[in-house]
């Protein structure tokens, strides 16, 4: 396979020194390549979004990375390049827009004014002609009289019209990774088919990668080529969005499809994963999904299961081992 | 009958407040009738202060030969034991204090908000080094402070205003720097980094415009309070220096007895102008404070 866009290798952060260190990733290693979608699932705190923050070098400054972690990028790794270098990454290769558009915008400048700071940063073109590029950018995401909403302050526009708007900064700067950290989850349903169009339209028009983070699986089946299914802090399973949604290999993932709801089979009880996510800190020499996994063995209590490859899909679990 | 009248008045009422706090920031001010007047007074002030003694060909320090007369034909508001036309030395004082007050309060301004905005910003030493220094200053009583300093510059307007300035600029340095302690971890901050802005552009565009507005509430009193400073120094006779007038060595005056008790006209028009004065500039602020303030604004359903 030629080489890919975004090649995470190792990357742990985490929280803390010493007998305190909270290791909230731990050794992730991901690949995403061009034009493609990479949906990166889990549930809230298992390290998807600081995975995604890292990439940009955009983590708290509490927190550390791991002596091994990199991040490469066209050749270079990001997480040690010098800061003026990363702005123009920042401004022009890599794009990110967040779970909340409300916040993401400046209320004290009006959209236009936000806009052609984001595209004049990436390209060096006078305000004229950058105030163009984002009415075509604006008119792009469907967004309707678009020369009256640039006039306009952000609390004048509604959830999905800033999300649009967060997506039309990134579409004008044309790059060529998109990181989308659970960009529909405040809208509602509508909205949400719509913004994931858009993305689509993006992949396919612009030949952008995406690497999508999101909780909910039913967007994962819209939206991904590949899946990465993380669980406190690891990569537990990852493979074709096909082969992962058909047959599931890690038993969490089992459990995080049966809990979706399904329109063709009624008055079912959804499954729920009995207990909780096991505190960062706890020991590394045992499998963190042990003590929900219904195929749990004195092995798992023993060990920390290796990724293993299964059908060309990997999983975090030692039912795919010999040792099983 | 009666209560669905009251109830459709109140309807009516609560329409009229929904329409006028949807208004700007003009008509939201203007609901004060208090602010309204205090911006009359200063108003007024200013350009009776500026115009006054030119339209009026007054001359404050030309000594004349009738000493200590009441308020009268010749002198309106009186003379003073040299002879001096009080009308007169009131207009240019109360101009001089009003000067003092509104030019030092810019120069702690100034001073301020880029310190406590780096400070917020940057955090680590910048933050230490600033915020240490301003509870340094905070920590000195700062009128004794001020008379050492002047005592040493020698008073005059221009000294007496920078010290006064320089000396609140820790106030406005903390506003800044608490507001911009929780805009800096706003989300719209991270994403303007994310397109690769640089730090003068996040601080101008992102930072600044959602930090100042608590400061404009603030600039009155701070006004306020340094045309009293100004005043209490003039008084004790270590700020303007006569023959040059202002309001406060104006009120010198009336450290003397006889002067105290049987020449009012000498001391109390420049006292009643002072009171005045910070009265309207305290509803100003007031009157901003209101006009900014998000709860007092909520239109309630």
């Amino acid at each position: 396979m030629a080489e890919a866009l975004l090649q995470i290798s190792d990357l742990s952060i985490s929280f803390g020194g010493g007998a305190g260190e909270l290791r909230a990733v731990d050794r992730v290693s991901l690949a995403v390549h061009r034009s493609e979608v990479l949906c990166l699932v889990g549930e809230s705190g298992c390290g998807k979004t600081l995975t995604a923050l890292a990439i940009l070098r955009l983590l708290p400054p509490e927190a550390r990375l791991g002596a091994e972690s990199e991040v490469r990028f066209g050749g270079r790794d990001l997480l040690r390049l010098p800061e003026r270098e990363l702005d123009k990454v920042r401004a022009s290769d890599i794009a990110i827009i967040f779970q909340d558009p409300a916040s993401s915008l400046n209320p004290t400048q009006t959209i236009s004014r936000q806009l052609t700071d984001a595209i004049r940063q990436g390209q060096k073109i006078s305000r004229r002609k950058a105030q163009a590029a984002a009415l075509a950018a604006l008119s792009e995401v469907g967004i309707p009289s678009p020369e009256l909403r640039l006039k306009e302050y952000p609390h004048q526009l509604s959830g999905g019209m800033k999300q649009r708007i967060m997506i039309a900064m990134t579409l004008a700067k044309q790059p060529s990774l998109l990181i989308a950290d659970e960009p529909t989850t405040s809208l509602d349903v509508t909205v949400q088919a719509q913004i994931l169009h858009l993305l689509h339209r993006l992949r396919r028009e612009q030949g952008t990668a995406i690497l999508f983070i999101t909780h909910d699986m039913g967007v994962v089946a819209q939206m991904a080529d590949r899946v990465l299914v993380m669980y406190a802090g690891q990569v537990v399973e990852h493979g074709g969005a096909r082969g992962v949604f058909h047959r599931p290999a890690h038993p969490y993932t089992q459990g995080l499809l049966r809990s979706v709801p399904r329109p063709d089979r009624k008055y079912e009880r959804l499954n729920v994963i009995e207990g909780s996510v096991p505190l960062p800190g706890q020991p590394a020499s045992m499998c963190r999904f042990a003590e929900r996994c219904g195929f749990c063995r004195p092995l798992c209590r023993s060990a920390a299961p290796p990724l293993t490859e299964r059908d060309g899909a990997f999983a975090r679990c030692f039912r795919y081992t010999e040792e099983w | 009958m009666e209560q669905v009248v009251a109830g459709r008045q109140s309807a009516d009422k609560t329409r009229r407040r929904q329409q006028k706090a949807s208004g700007g920031f003009w008509s939201r001010y203007a609901r004060s009738k208090a602010a309204l007047l205090g911006l009359g007074v200063i108003g007024l002030e200013i350009v009776v202060f500026t115009l006054g003694p030119v339209l009026l060909q007054l001359d404050p320090y030309t000594l004349g030969r009738e000493f200590n007369t009441p308020p009268g034909a010749g002198h309106i508001l009186g003379t003073d034991e040299f002879g001096r036309d009080l009308l007169a030395r009131l207009l240019y004082g109360g101009g001089v204090s009003l000067f003092i007050g509104m030019a030092a309060t810019l120069i702690g301004m100034v001073v301020g908000l880029p310190l406590g905005l780096l400070a917020g910003y940057y955090r680590g030493k910048t933050e230490t080094v600033v915020m240490r220094l301003a509870d340094l200053f905070l920590s000195v009583p700062e009128m004794v402070l001020i008379l050492v300093l002047v005592a040493a510059f020698r008073p005059s307007v221009p000294a007496l205003t920078l010290i006064i300035g320089i000396m609140s600029w820790p106030g406005a340095a903390r506003l800044i720097y608490g507001n911009t302690l929780t805009v800096r971890e706003r989300e719209y901050i991270q994403a303007a980094r994310t397109h690769g802005l640089s730090d003068l552009r996040i601080l101008s565009g992102y930072v600044v415009p959602n930090v100042v507005s608590p400061l404009w509430m603030t600039m009155p009193f701070h006004c306020a309070r340094a045309i009293l400073t100004e005043s209490a120094l003039s008084f004790l006779g270590v700020g303007v220096q006569p023959p040059q007038a202002s309001l406060g060595n104006l009120l010198y005056a009336a450290q003397n007895i006889v002067v105290m008790s049987s020449r009012p006209w000498m001391w109390v028009p420049a006292g009643l102008c002072l009171i005045a004065t910070v009265i309207s500039i305290n509803f100003i602020g007031e009157g901003i404070r209101q006009a900014l303030d998000i709860r007092d604004n909520l239109v309630r359903p």
